[in-house]
């Protein structure tokens, strides 16, 4: 009950986070900070499937209203992440480790298993985020770059967050 | 029952996946005004794609009755072109003799295509109620079909050109040389044009045309080209032709009157 209830702050604290960088920081058209999928990857493995789902779409939904971008593209993204978790999950962190890790955490899964897990969920969400916001209106020179920058971005700070997650552990 | 638990939980989670990615698009779709307008010029995309496809389908369906219609169509304008051509022609005569005249045409399909013996015949769907009599002419626009031989109230029987005894007078549209052009009797594309005098330069390719030289059929309908050239007894030339049409493929056909024939019969009878 206490883990639950710690995951729930943890993941509020990190939604609020998100929308004070949303709303309050402007890094430029090429750089959209996202702790969505760090958000999503802080939830425990056991969760059904189903409510996982139900979860993400509701912090995409809040992400998405309380910004000031279009409402639903967080939304979209996040739903997708959260069927996209597990098979991501499987690929970059070992089955052994798999058994002891109720959700993917940077000291205990080691850093080069957590950078891999957290890019390639960082890479899955920006695309569809980055790929619905442009939706044909931009170019592929916006696009890429965009795509990237903001992905890396994301991965830098997601690290960091999951460093400070741990220490207080 | 384990396999089925696990189908029936797999379809949910595909379901409550597809319903909120839904409900994300729409979503996105009513609250970006771009992503609506790039959304609905999609959709846009596949109802033009889908709508294109129906009209296909239904111009397909269609065809016949646009055939029809063409067809009945092409009989009118025949019609018209003829009383003009004969109208004309009677404004000519004040200078000139008149020639056969006031042809007019109605439009039928052939029934039945008999090509293979050397007396064919045909079957056409019209008859006596639509005005056909014995002796008119059958033409195509790119030759000539045969003569009525009898009637019924709504059918008709042709002696087919493709006939040992059929003879239509045929013009060679460069000298304007005429005569009598017959079935070759082998193929259904044959014919042998009889009497050019052997001084006549004719060459392989030259066109033919009916010579409006007969009471039966009109003038100036293309017949065939040449295909090769041999004198007989010194004197004339057999030219071989190449028919334009193709007997076996022939549906629509024109039964051709002249308004004129009575009269010019009897004139001919007098003689």
């Amino acid at each position: 009950m206490n883990s639950k209830f710690h995951t729930v702050v943890m993941i509020t604290l990190v939604i609020i986070f998100q929308l004070m960088v949303n709303n309050f920081i402007n890094p430029g058209p090429y750089i959209f900070i996202s702790l969505v999928p760090f958000a999503i990857s802080l939830m425990p493995r056991s969760t059904p499937i189903n409510l996982t789902i139900l979860l993400c779409f509701a912090i995409g939904l809040t992400v998405d209203i309380f910004s000031r971008g279009v409402i639903g593209v967080n939304a979209a993204a996040a739903t997708a992440l959260s069927v996209l978790r597990a098979p991501i999950y499987r690929l970059t962190i070992s089955r052994d480790r798999q058994d002891i890790t109720p959700n993917p955490e940077i000291r205990q899964c080691g850093f080069a298993k957590y950078l891999a897990y957290i890019s390639i969920a960082c890479l899955s969400y920006m695309f569809i985020y980055c790929s619905l916001e442009s939706m044909g209106v931009r170019s592929v020179l916006f696009f890429i770059p965009q795509f990237l920058i903001s992905s890396a971005a994301s991965v830098i700070l997601s690290c960091c967050f999951s460093l400070t997650v741990s220490s207080q552990q | 029952m384990y396999g089925n638990r696990s189908l029936i939980t797999t379809t949910i989670t595909a379901v409550l996946f597809i319903l909120l990615e839904v409900c994300s698009a729409l979503l996105i779709v009513n609250n970006g005004i771009i992503q609506r307008l790039k959304a609905v010029g999609y959709i846009h995309d596949v109802q033009s794609f889908f709508w294109e496809k129906e009209a296909d389908l239904t111009r397909f369906l269609s065809y016949k009755s646009d055939n029809q219609a063409l067809s009945e169509e092409n009989v009118r304008l025949k019609n018209i072109i003829s009383k003009y051509r004969y109208r004309a022609e009677k404004m000519d005569s004040i200078l000139f003799a008149p020639e056969n005249g006031g042809y007019f045409y109605i439009g039928a399909r052939v029934v039945r295509n008999v090509i293979n013996s050397q007396h064919n015949y045909l079957v056409l769907n019209k008859g006596e109620a639509d005005g056909v009599q014995k002796g008119m002419g059958v033409v195509t626009p790119i030759g000539v079909v045969g003569i009525v031989e009898n009637t019924t109230k709504n059918y008709c029987t042709v002696i087919s050109f493709l006939n040992s005894s059929q003879n239509v007078s045929v013009k060679l549209t460069g000298s304007g040389m005429f005569g009598p052009m017959s079935w070759d009797g082998i193929s259904t594309s044959g014919s042998i044009l009889r009497g050019i005098p052997a001084y006549v330069e004719v060459a392989a390719g030259d066109s033919l045309v009916t010579s409006g030289y007969s009471v039966i059929y009109p003038p100036e309908i293309p017949v065939g080209t040449v295909r090769n050239t041999t004198v007989a007894d010194g004197l004339v030339q057999n030219i071989e032709i190449d028919l334009f049409e193709d007997f076996r493929s022939l549906h629509d056909v024109y039964v051709v009157g002249n308004g004129n024939s009575e009269e010019l019969n009897q004139l001919l009878k007098n003689e």
